[in-house]
């Protein structure tokens, strides 16, 4: 059996029994999902952020550390206008709404 | 005072709708999962008239940045990531997003100070949200998909 399912502008495609294909559309009815799609994608996601998260590390390239070595060895730039301007908003912002 | 609170369990979380399914989900089924567990941490700001209702949020969690080559074998840089931010549709083009930013720089800035680390990543998901953070004075990480902040720079 070939289920697929597709979002935004990616696709993935994968082959499972149908006992599998069962107890998925089963188990996205229990958790309250309309869509068995966006219950595979949501729960597929989750595994993935998972594994990622648990790891607590980015593991980067060679170049990309020298860069940020770089950047760690270096004195800080000045702030963008674009950052200053968005600063004082930001404190406008938590005063109004005071 | 508007600030960005520690989502917990009062908050509307259902409720909360931008737009973007993985966002939205991840608000309604994980953030406070990963809160448990000392995964992430997620910060809301609510409306003023509800303070339950989420405008806006964004999840921060610590990382250790390390290379894949054994050039660098025992070098780790300590950074944040700033892993989700979202606004709903009812707050977008209100600058909330820059305000959330703003929050996470300055939120990163004092945890810094504390432990002592230097740098707030971001992965941008297009090219608008790369030109946004550029603009705010984030740097492209040479070959990778993350942007870094210098918080020095605060």
């Amino acid at each position: 059996m070939t289920y697929i399912w597709h979002m935004n502008d990616a696709r993935l495609t994968l082959r499972l029994s149908s006992d599998a294909k069962a107890r998925i559309e089963r188990a996205a009815r229990a958790s309250g999902f309309s869509s068995v799609s966006d219950y595979i994608v949501s729960s597929t996601l989750r595994a993935a952020d998972e594994a990622i998260l648990l790891s607590d590390r980015l593991v980067i390239s060679e170049l990309a550390m020298a860069a940020l070595l770089q950047a760690q060895a270096s004195e800080p730039q000045a702030n963008t206008p674009e950052l200053q301007a968005a600063l004082s908003k930001y404190e406008e912002f938590v005063l109004r709404h005071g | 005072m508007a600030e960005f609170v520690s989502l917990n369990k009062g908050h509307l979380r259902n409720q909360f709708e931008s737009g973007n399914f993985e966002l939205d989900n991840y608000l309604r089924h994980y953030a406070r999962q990963d809160q448990k567990r000392g995964a992430s941490q997620t910060w809301v700001l609510t409306n003023p008239d509800n303070s339950f209702q989420i405008e806006a949020y964004y999840s921060l969690s610590a990382y250790s940045v390390v290379s894949d080559q054994l050039r660098f074998p025992y070098q780790a840089v300590p950074a944040i990531l700033l892993g989700r931010l979202a606004v709903s549709r009812s707050s977008q083009g209100k600058s909330y997003g820059r305000i959330a930013v703003i929050d996470a720089l300055l939120r990163s800035k004092k945890i810094s100070t504390e432990i002592g680390l230097r740098f707030l990543l971001v992965q941008p998901i297009n090219k608008d949200l790369e030109a946004f953070y550029q603009k705010l004075g984030f740097t492209k990480l040479t070959d990778s998909e993350y942007w870094f902040f210098d918080l020095n720079q605060l």
